[in-house]
């Protein structure tokens, strides 16, 4: 089981380059519903300031639907909330520790002792690796 | 669930086995016809996920990873770039 954040979609969906969440049949992929917001806004986003065409956003945004549709999704409630509102160690943006709490609930569910959580974002590994995710991607 | 065919199951046997062992039901098919499943051991039959779903918990995935098709981009997009501006300000947007 591996928890991805919208970094580690886009990094497939943009065909960017570094390490990227291997996705191999077999494998179990999970988010947070955060998910669709924030990739679906930093795809328009590209589109806004010139760097997908409209034909590369139509093609992106249909791709992205069917990435998302395989991943397992969990939605914003509140056993996601209570774990968010806990104290962390360091500074954390609210979107980064609604990911973090989702990953511990899917670890915490599943009996997962250590969860891979793909970011490669530096601020959300860091809201993570200080909860004790085991992070990858960056 | 996911269904496949037996030579696509003797040919990865083990990558199957593991899905099961996730909880995934795998329906194995001789010319179209159901003739066998898969899945975890019966007293884990109702795995965490179709607990959680259940529940309305978790909004299940169809994990169909080997369907998974991206095309190229020719123009190299800045993801941390991307995903500051959608979780933060987006000056650049906002400027327009």
């Amino acid at each position: 089981m591996k928890y991805v954040d919208a970094s580690a979609v886009l990094r497939v969906l943009f065909s960017e380059e570094g390490p990227f969440v291997p996705m191999v049949a077999g494998d179990l992929l999970c988010s947070s519903q955060l998910i669709e917001v924030e990739t679906f806004r930093a795809v328009d986003r590209e589109r806004l300031i010139g760097n997908l065409d409209d034909e590369t956003t139509a093609t992106k945004r249909k791709e992205l639907r069917e990435l998302l549709a395989m991943l397992d999704l969990v939605p914003i409630d509140s056993h996601v909330l209570d774990r968010a509102k806990n104290p962390f160690p360091v500074n954390v943006r609210a979107l980064d520790a609604i990911h973090v709490a989702t990953a511990e609930v899917i670890a915490f569910e599943a009996k997962i002792a250590t969860l891979e959580f793909w970011t490669h974002d530096n601020r959300q590994a860091t809201a993570a690796l200080c909860r004790g995710l085991t992070v990858r991607g960056v | 669930m996911k269904d496949i065919n037996v030579s696509e199951l003797k040919a990865h046997l083990s990558r199957y086995l593991r899905m099961a062992s996730q909880g995934i039901q795998i329906v194995v098919k001789d010319r179209d016809e159901p003739i066998a499943q898969i899945g975890p051991p019966l007293e884990r039959a109702v795995s965490w996920r179709d607990r959680m779903a259940r529940e309305g918990r978790l909004h299940m995935g169809s994990q169909d990873w080997d369907k998974l098709g991206v095309s190229k981009l020719d123009k190299k997009i800045n993801i941390q770039e991307s995903l500051d501006a959608v979780r933060e300000e987006p000056h650049e947007v906002r400027r327009r």
